[in-house]
């Protein structure tokens, strides 16, 4: 009984999905934040966008980067 | 012995498929991932420049009532949804409360997403024939604003989901899959092609300080949004219907979750980065389509490619209700919270003929009747919004009152955030996710009742027409109408886990038991010498 979800033995479409969402999330995040950077104006509504999809990327990223290391 | 033990059970229980993950994942999707298409729209028209607030507000609700069925489902893999959780929890009489308040919900299912695929269809009749929808538009007698021929194409739709469903023609897992991914790759692509080429954040940042809504307005449209998140009962059907779902529908229903949450407030936050909030308002039939259109370069292939493709997921979703009010109708019956005459299968399709003809009706009815108001479309979501806020609150109460009835039954999910309480001589989890959930929904409720002119007088009535029949109903058979009926829950979980093959959990709850039972004949002895 846990909060957490069970860990798949072996990868299958639904985890390359998930995979590749969470790559996605950080390039999107990534992209926003730094076209902000080099327009030069102040938006907080698109710096907030940004870095909350770069941050929730990153946390699924280092899911997936945990489960490599541990199958390693 | 087990194999022998689940082939018992699989006769007296639905059979199981070997669902897979991903194709449990896009079941879901088939179903709730459709819903901004209609959404959208309806919610730009009311919150304005704080349409991406409002989305997110009802989103962070609508994650914590879709954990509430991660956990309830996982632990009680049955289809009757909402309505078994509070009838198990709370007793017959609340459960029959969450099954009218989300049958409601399958029938205006019904009536909303087919005349929004109708909406979404109605995007090529300019291309087609020349002619514009709204050239339609006229007043009948009191009634303004009617559109006559979005009515009549909604009511086609309706019948041929009747003669579908009736004949017993679904569609496969195969075509699930198939159009969930179409979806997820088209809403995908919108999402990315649109902030990385279209979206201009300053125009979202001047509607949000320029066109920011009234109070009531955005109560009104953050408690429509919770449209965008329909069909979280298909959690619970893919539950009952998936082998080994201790294991399946964790993983499959919060990345569900997730993904619907991304996807509605990331379309709200880029349609006010493309548009103005007007333009969605005057489209409330096919806003995705104006804001494909909107994107460069690719817009007029994409515009019409997600007309296309809207018109297709919401038909698809219209059929959800249909199945969802039979497979709801069955398990009330089930549990003589409705008379069985609603479960007696067709004798050549073999299919819940009458529950499917009762319910598609009154969705027809509930189209007719929306039509006659200016807004169509609002005037069903405004319906949707009671029914869902309702049986979701019972969903809460039902969740933290099992954690103290039930704390046997094995949890293979459980809501995070727990306080451990000592309860009767043993620890309970406390979920204070559940209980800032419960929260959350009256609030949307509350909302829901203050704002919604047609919703808080129809929603009511409907749970009121609903209790006369089950009252006159529970006093024809000589049945409690306050009061539940005795079951056997214990037999009945064990039943529900061996036709899942869940042989560890069954063990689990096995040793449970046993380990109550001895308590409990500890404490009778400690009183008798005592």
């Amino acid at each position: 009984m846990s909060t957490r979800t069970p860990v798949p033995e072996r990868l299958g479409l639904f985890d390359y999905y998930q995979i590749l969402v969470s790559v996605l999330l950080v390039f999107l995040g990534a992209w926003i934040l730094l076209r902000e950077v080099f327009s030069g104006r102040v938006v907080l509504m698109a710096w907030f966008l940004g870095g909350s999809l770069l941050l929730y990327g990153l946390y699924r990223m280092k899911h997936v980067l945990d489960y490599f290391r541990k199958k390693r | 012995m087990a194999q022998e033990q689940a082939t018992a059970a699989e006769g007296r229980l639905e059979l199981r498929r070997d669902v897979s993950v991903w194709g449990s994942f896009m079941w879901g999707f088939a179903d709730v991932g459709a819903d901004t298409f209609v959404a959208l729209g309806l919610v730009m028209a009311a919150a304005q420049g704080a349409t991406g607030l409002a989305f997110a507000l009802a989103g962070l609700v609508y994650i914590m009532i879709g954990l509430a069925y991660t956990e309830l489902a996982s632990a009680y893999p049955v289809a009757g949804g909402g309505p078994y959780f509070a009838l198990r929890g709370l007793g017959d009489f609340w459960g029959f409360v969450a099954g009218s308040a989300l049958l409601l919900d399958y029938t205006i299912d019904i009536a909303l997403f087919a005349a929004a695929s109708a909406g979404y269809f109605n995007f090529f009749l300019p291309f087609l024939f020349g002619i514009n929808i709204d050239q339609f538009v006229l007043d009948l007698g009191p009634f303004r604003q009617v559109n006559p021929l979005w009515c009549l194409e909604t009511l086609l739709l309706i019948g041929i989901l009747i003669w579908l469903n009736i004949r017993g023609i679904r569609e496969s897992s195969l075509v699930n899959e198939v159009l969930g991914a179409v979806v997820i790759a088209t809403e995908s692509s919108l999402v990315i092609l649109g902030f990385l080429f279209a979206w201009k954040p300053e125009l979202l940042a001047q509607q949000w300080t320029t066109q920011f809504p009234s109070l009531h307005n955005f109560m009104y449209g953050s408690s429509l949004a919770i449209i965008s998140f329909v069909g979280l009962e298909s959690i619970s059907q893919a539950a009952q219907e998936t082998k080994r779902p201790a294991t399946i529908i964790p993983r499959t229903s919060i990345t569900l979750i997730f993904t619907v949450f991304i996807f509605a407030t990331a379309f709200s936050i880029l349609g006010l980065g493309l548009l103005p909030w007007q333009t969605f308002a005057e489209h409330v039939d096919n806003p995705m389509a104006k804001l494909a259109e909107a994107i460069p370069y690719l817009g007029a292939i994409a515009g019409p490619f997600t007309a296309a493709l809207g018109a297709i997921v919401l038909f698809i979703s219209a059929n959800t209700g249909v199945m969802g009010a039979s497979r709801l109708t069955y398990s009330m019956a089930h549990y003589q919270v409705i008379s069985p005459w609603f479960s007696a299968v067709h004798p050549r399709y073999r299919t819940p003929a009458r529950t499917i003809m009762v319910f598609s009706v009154v969705g027809a009815i509930e189209t007719v009747l929306s039509f006659l108001t200016p807004k169509a479309l609002d005037t069903l979501g405004n319906m949707y919004a009671f029914g869902a806020t309702l049986g979701y609150t019972m969903v809460f109460i039902a969740l933290i009152k099992l954690r103290f009835s039930d704390p046997y039954s094995p949890r293979p999910y459980k809501m995070p955030l727990n306080v451990r309480l000592k309860y009767k001589g043993r620890m309970v989890e406390f979920p204070l996710l559940g209980l800032l959930g419960m929260l959350g929904v009256s609030t949307i409720l509350f909302e829901v009742i203050l704002t919604h002119e047609i919703g808080r007088i129809a929603g009511p009535a409907w749970v009121l027409l609903c209790f006369i029949y089950y009252a006159w109903y529970r006093r024809k058979q000589g049945l409690p109408i306050f009061r539940s009926v005795e079951r056997s829950w214990e037999k009945e979980q064990m039943d529900v886990l061996l036709s899942a093959e869940e042989f560890d959990l069954l063990e689990q709850y096995k040793v449970a038991l046993a380990e109550r039972d001895k308590q409990r004949k500890r404490d009778v002895h400690a009183n008798t010498s005592a």
